[in-house]
């Protein structure tokens, strides 16, 4: 015979057994003859392709014709209908076990598919409402090793919407806060300044009117135009279709309303809500002061032309902004690369972030299912062992073992697909009630999690594995290898299969031992932050932001008014303390600055360089959150004046410093203004709670003129009161002004640990679940392991055993499984806890409170779980158990 | 026993089936013998591969208008090669075939149809 090429004996393997071993020997003899005959690289290219293709054909309608004719077998197609039945009959005959199973593993999917739904939602999910969302990328300007990033100028969006060929479409946009007034009611709302392609590169189209279309040559002199959203015109404007073309007043200036956004649409960062849109051409309008034309202040995104790559279009885009950069476009120099992301409704550094903190908690979540399905699988070897006789019989009856573990297999799969619906019904319900989680944000935020399509796949993906990877032993071990084993008597084997589904059990208490580490230290991280000292007194203090940049007024006006509110206010009974400040403490931000510090030693000058945060405040500010003033004084009135530069620095900023010396009188320079020490005040936390001392110097607010402003107001009683208070005065300053939404300083304390509350929350829950399967799986363990032992318990009891005993054996047996799981846990935790060690604030992630409460919270739950089974077999007969057998 | 088969039960013959009949019709082949044998008389129009050759063979085998034949080839040292040759109920069949494409080719509306669309 003639060597056969392998290729062409793989195909040969596609055909039907029997056709096969009739005529492969023809078919090889052919085809060698073919290839012999054909001469030159194009002839053999020519006959393996025909071939190939040929043959693949062949075979497949020989197989379809050859279940046709062979009354031997069903096609694959409809046994497994017929298994899938069979599957079902069989799981109705024991509806307890099958529910307890689809439970357990409704209750893993479920924990898997809410992460994983909530993380679609939030990262992975193309923007709702835009057309081909997976070709809309953000545009984002860089360093080139992608570390710093700036936002866009407009020059900037001019020149990349000018050159760039990569991209069908440039938009840019920016938030903007929008006082809506209708009818007699002053509406504020986030808003969106956006170029006038904005809708068009999205693919949205209007619900009602019409969006943006050269608005931006019309406005400067024309009639601004307005957009809103669905929502607004639903509940501000009662549905009326009318009001397309109505004119309303924003920011004080008459917009004509042009347009409705579609329902779904929110926006390009989702969990912002978004209600109405107005053309770049506003901009003077809404940011009245301010030249903008080289600031950055804009957010771009664009639509990729067909059939150009993400690298491709990145390449092309950094070239151009190098281009830009080199052709002095803007002082920006070092930012001469671009990053493309997916738009998927979030920046892309908080989109990084919670990807990363989303994936520690699908990998707690998947550890749950891990301990469901373990449990699952010893369940459904213990029934193997009573469907022994079954297997036989069908065995004897001429069934093959593969189709005995396929009719297992299906019969698993079945109950994880069960699982499946189940865990996405606890996914549906788990992310509503995450919807419903209240975050304090003074931004709007409203998050819309709730499972789609890609989410079911998901779940159905991870039922499907999970069933193959813990059914197929089960379902091997329950097909036997012949019938005789088979057939022989019901408890031969029970050692082995007990032997199995210990190591399952040990499996699943290490999994349980993991997340019970995991919760446990989220929880104490939330204690120790909750416990940290942030440096001032989050109590009795109402925030209220304020902006009157955005309502037309210039820097006299607004003085004026911010003066006008706090006498006002500082005249009202209850209130202790006001003061101003350009920020929040604790939000994350960092707003730096070089500080030059000239130090007169007596071996001669030395100029030390430091980085240190800055603030700008008012004297009421460190009354109102309570950072006292360690040395020298306060910001006073005269700080205004001109006269000279003054700041005043905390401690460990002095200590950098000038050592121990005293700060108080001694000037810096920062850049080319030098700057007098009034005052030393204390330490505080400034953007994150377990940041590490940072150098920090306020300057007086009104030095530094800032439209914007935090008005912090320490009053006696609860802070919410203060809310009608300070719109009550605002009111009365300017009627014109919108209301001024309030927060407290307690609850932005709290957002600031709202990771670790969150962290907390989901792994208690999923450790407490993990817990629970894992006290029913040893449960059964033991109480299985007890059945089988009956026999040898009762003849230990009739030769003499104390209950005593009998109940030691049982207990022990759990006990060291516990045992085992909770070394291999410990292992797993050691190495596991450390990758959420950011998360942990100061608390250990080999926190040894946290791992002792693990190991004792096991054992406590293994006691339990083995004592019901042993308090079973202290009580056995002797007389019925060995009459039975 | 088997019902005598009426040799047009099988008419019309499927183009393949048709040329590997005719094939056949000179005398035994084995497999390749068959595929250059059709290559020929097509004019190179027909190149069968393998797995479908077979499957017309196993179909001509199976409806028994074909069969094994004991012959072997004296120049296969195996002796592996099978032949196949025509049975008298695929003779049938064949003349069958050709007789009913002869009346076709032969019938006047088919004369007037070729003079007018052939070249």
């Amino acid at each position: 015979m003639k060597r056969t090429p392998l290729a062409f004996r793989l195909l040969l393997t596609l055909f039907p057994p029997s056709f096969r071993d009739t005529f492969a020997d023809g078919m090889s003899d052919v085809f060698v003859e073919q290839r012999r005959a054909s001469r030159g690289v194009r002839a053999v290219a020519g006959l393996w392709t025909r071939t190939i293709v040929g043959m693949a054909g062949a075979a497949w309608r020989e197989r379809r014709d050859s279940r046709r004719v062979l009354a031997g077998g069903l096609p694959i197609g409809e046994t497994l209908v017929a298994d899938a039945h069979l599957a079902g009959r069989m799981l109705a005959r024991s509806p307890l076990v099958s529910l307890a199973v689809v439970g357990a593993i409704s209750l893993g999917i479920g924990g898997v598919t809410t992460i994983f739904s909530a993380l679609n939602a939030i990262v992975l999910r193309p923007l709702p409402g835009a057309a081909r969302g997976d070709r809309l990328v953000g545009v984002d300007r860089r360093t080139p090793d992608f570390s710093e990033g700036v936002s866009g100028s407009f020059r900037f969006y001019q020149y990349l919407h000018d050159s760039s060929r990569s991209l069908a479409g440039i938009a840019a946009w920016s938030r903007v806060p929008l006082t809506i007034v209708v009818g007699r009611e002053a509406y504020a709302v986030s808003g969106t300044i956006a170029s006038d392609n904005y809708f068009e590169v999205l693919g949205v189209r209007p619900a009602i009117g019409r969006f943006f279309e050269d608005d931006a040559r019309r406005t400067p002199d024309g009639e601004p135009v307005l957009v809103v959203s669905h929502a607004f015109w639903k509940t501000r404007l009662n549905e009326d279709t009318g009001a397309v073309g109505m004119t309303l007043r924003v920011n004080g200036r008459p917009y004509r309303l042009i347009g409705v956004a579609p329902e779904e649409f929110r926006g390009v960062f989702t969990p912002l809500k978004i209600d109405a849109w107005v053309p770049l051409a506003a901009q003077s309008h809404v940011h009245p002061l301010r030249d903008l034309a080289d600031e950055p202040w804009l957010w771009l995104f664009g639509r990729l032309r067909d059939g150009v790559g993400v690298q491709q279009a990145r390449a092309e885009l950094a070239s151009v902004t190098a281009t830009y950069v080199s052709t002095g476009g803007d002082r920006f120099l070092r930012y001469t690369s671009i990053r493309l992301t997916p738009l998927t409704g979030l920046p892309d550094d908080a989109r990084e972030a919670l990807l990363r903190f989303g994936a520690v908690l699908l990998c707690a979540a998947a550890l749950v299912l891990v301990i469901a399905s373990a449990n699952v699988s010893s369940l459904l070897a213990v029934r193997a062992v009573a469907r022994r006789r079954e297997m036989g019989i069908r065995t004897a009856l001429g069934a093959t073992r593969w189709r005995l573990v396929r009719q297992l297999l299906t019969e698993t799969t079945v109950l994880f697909l069960l699982g499946a619906g189940g865990g996405t019904l606890i996914a549906v319900a788990a992310t509503g009630a995450l919807e419903r989680l209240p975050i304090p944000s003074d931004q709007g935020l409203s998050l819309e999690l709730s499972p789609d399509g890609r989410v079911v796949v998901f779940a159905i993906a991870a039922s499907l594995i999970a069933a193959l990877l813990f059914g197929i032993g089960p379902a091997l071990r329950g097909a036997g290898r012949s019938p005789m084993s088979l057939l022989r008597s019901s408890s031969s084997g029970g050692g082995r299969r007990t032997r199995t589904t210990s190591v399952l059990i040990v499996a699943q208490v290490a999994c349980s031992f993991v997340l019970l580490t995991c919760a446990g230290l989220f929880a104490r991280a939330l204690v120790a932050g909750s416990a940290i000292d942030p440096g001032f007194d989050a109590h009795h203090v109402a925030i209220v932001s304020l902006n009157t940049d955005a309502f037309g007024y210039d820097e006299p006006t607004s003085r004026a008014f911010y003066e006008a509110l706090r006498n006002r206010l500082a005249s009202t009974t209850g209130m202790d303390a006001i003061g101003f400040a350009d920020r929040l403490p604790l939000n994350m931000s960092n707003s730096g600055a070089l500080a030059t510090i000239e130090r007169t030693d007596p071996g001669g000058g030395v100029r030390l360089q430091m980085r240190v945060e800055t603030g700008l405040a008012d004297a009421g500010y460190f009354d109102a959150v309570k950072i006292p003033i360690r040395a020298g004084r306060s910001f006073t009135a005269s700080d205004d004046s001109a006269r000279a530069d003054v700041a005043v620095v905390n401690e460990t900023f002095a200590r950098r410093a000038w050592g121990d010396g005293g700060a108080v009188g001694r000037t810096f320079l920062v850049g080319a203004s030098r700057i007098t020490v009034v005052g030393v005040a204390a330490d505080s936390k400034y953007s994150t709670l377990d940041e590490p001392a940072t150098p920090f110097m306020y300057r007086p607010i009104a030095r530094h003129w800032q439209p914007g402003r935090m008005l912090f107001m320490r009053v006696s009683g609860d802070p919410q009161g203060a809310a009608p208070i300070v719109q009550d005065a605002v009111e009365s300053i300017d009627p014109g002004l919108p209301r001024a939404t309030m927060t407290t300083l307690v609850r932005e304390v709290d957002t600031a640990l709202l990771p670790q509350r969150v962290a907390a929350i989901v792994t208690g829950i999923l450790g407490g679940a993990g817990l629970l399967l894992t006290a029913i799986g040893l449960y059964g363990l033991v109480a299985y392991g007890v059945s089988l032992r009956l026999k040898e318990i009762g003849i230990r009891l009739a030769l003499g055993a104390r209950a005593a005993d009998v109940v030691r054996l049982v207990v022990g047996h759990g006990l060291c499984l516990t045992a085992a799981g909770a070394a291999i846990g410990l292992t797993a935790a050691s190495l596991t806890t450390r990758l959420i060690g950011r998360y942990l604030l100061n608390v250990s992630a080999f926190d040894v409170r946290v791992f002792a409460g693990a190991a004792g919270v096991l054992t406590v739950v293994t006691l339990c779980a083995a004592y019901l089974p042993a308090r079973r077999a202290r009580s056995a007969d002797p007389l019925t158990v060995l009459r039975c057998e | 026993m088997r019902q005598p088969v009426n040799p047009r039960d099988f008419l019309p013959v499927k183009p393949v089936d048709l040329e590997l009949l005719l094939a056949l019709a000179d005398g035994e082949q084995h497999g390749y013998g068959l595929v250059q044998a059709i290559h020929a008389h097509t004019n190179g129009l027909v190149v069968l591969d393998p797995g479908n050759l077979y499957r017309v063979i196993r179909r001509l085998l199976a409806d028994g208008l074909i069969a094994e034949s004991a012959h072997r080839d004296p120049d296969d040292a195996d002796h592996r090669r099978r032949y196949y040759g025509l049975t008298p109920l695929g003779g049938r069949v064949l003349g069958a075939e050709l007789d009913r494409l002869r009346a076709l080719v032969n019938a006047p509306a088919t004369r007037s149809a070729a003079k007018r669309w052939t070249s």
